[in-house]
């Protein structure tokens, strides 16, 4: 299967900084339907209203966090099986563990680049 | 985290064409790098000193088996270095295959900036940051160097040419 480019994906970060550069990432990738959360409650919000292929996620965010947002997503009858990566700055195996358990379906480990991001969103798609 | 009053002087027709620039802060100086050489914004934990390695390599940082080069920014223009303890924030960047982590003091916001706008180095600018800089952007309150990053993580061939 390959990577189908015109996915819309939404980002969500806390840190606008990261959003631009993880939106740019994408825009290298090929990808141009991204959206921007600042954070889980507006990602929650854009979920509802708009029908997105992959959400990429910040872990630690605030008031909601990146593994709160996973399991709220996966918790809905409508966005239970979207495809959901998390980025961290920790390699933990418990974080790891708890994040696979909530079913995430990747894990990106900071600092990453556009290749890892590629191929992490790849093997979401089996691309 | 907000470093800088991000309206620009400039022509707002001109929009169109903007690039983006990840801003740092180092020694009080507002540098930009253009955000198509950045993949990463990360707290540098554990970092290992690197025996008899160019001054302005500040260590490697091993990331589950991936080796991460670690320059310090403030070096590499010629500062003292002066981290003295807590969260030490870093750029990535790669070259030639290469990654780094561009060691800064602080990271600021994402700036949108007419490149037509740029302008050139002031004469005054210190001789050993002209060579890392593309130019300034004059902002409402203070000046933006565009970090030439090729050249700024040239500093082993600088090194050999001497």
């Amino acid at each position: 299967m390959s990577l189908d480019l015109s996915t819309p994906v939404l980002i969500v970060d806390d840190y606008q900084t990261m959003l631009r550069i993880i939106r740019n990432l994408l825009k290298q990738i090929g990808f141009n339907d991204v959206d921007e959360a600042k954070d889980g409650s507006e990602a929650l919000g854009k979920l509802k209203e708009k029908k997105y292929g992959l959400v990429i996620s910040d872990w630690n965010m605030a008031p909601m966090t990146g593994f709160e947002l996973l399991q709220k997503v996966r918790a809905d009858a409508e966005l239970g099986s979207l495809p959901f990566i998390m980025i961290t700055a920790e390699a933990k195996t418990e974080n790891v563990v708890a994040a696979k358990q909530a079913g995430v379906n990747n894990y990106i480990v900071k600092p990453f680049n556009a290749d890892t991001l590629r191929s992490k969103i790849s093997a979401v798609f089996g691309a | 985290m907000k470093l800088i009053d991000s309206i620009p002087y400039g022509n707002p027709k001109a929009a169109s064409k903007q690039m983006e620039f990840v801003t740092v802060m180092v020694a009080g100086q507002l540098l930009g790098l253009p955000i198509s050489r950045v993949h990463d914004v990360f707290v540098v934990s554990e970092m290992t000193t690197v025996p008899l390695a160019p001054g302005e390599i500040a260590g490697l940082l091993n990331l589950r088996g991936r080796v991460v080069t670690a320059v310090s920014l403030r070096r590499r223009l010629g500062l003292g270095d002066t981290y003295e303890g807590g969260r030490r924030m870093a750029v990535g960047l790669e070259n030639q295959g290469e990654a780094y982590g561009l060691l800064v003091d602080e990271v600021g916001e994402v700036l949108k900036l007419n490149p037509d706008e740029m302008q050139p180095n002031p004469v005054h600018m210190d001789r050993g940051w002209v060579g890392l800089s593309q130019g300034v952007h004059q902002l409402r309150d203070q000046l933006l160097i565009v970090l030439d990053v090729d050249a700024v993580l040239a500093f082993e061939t600088e090194r050999e040419a001497a």
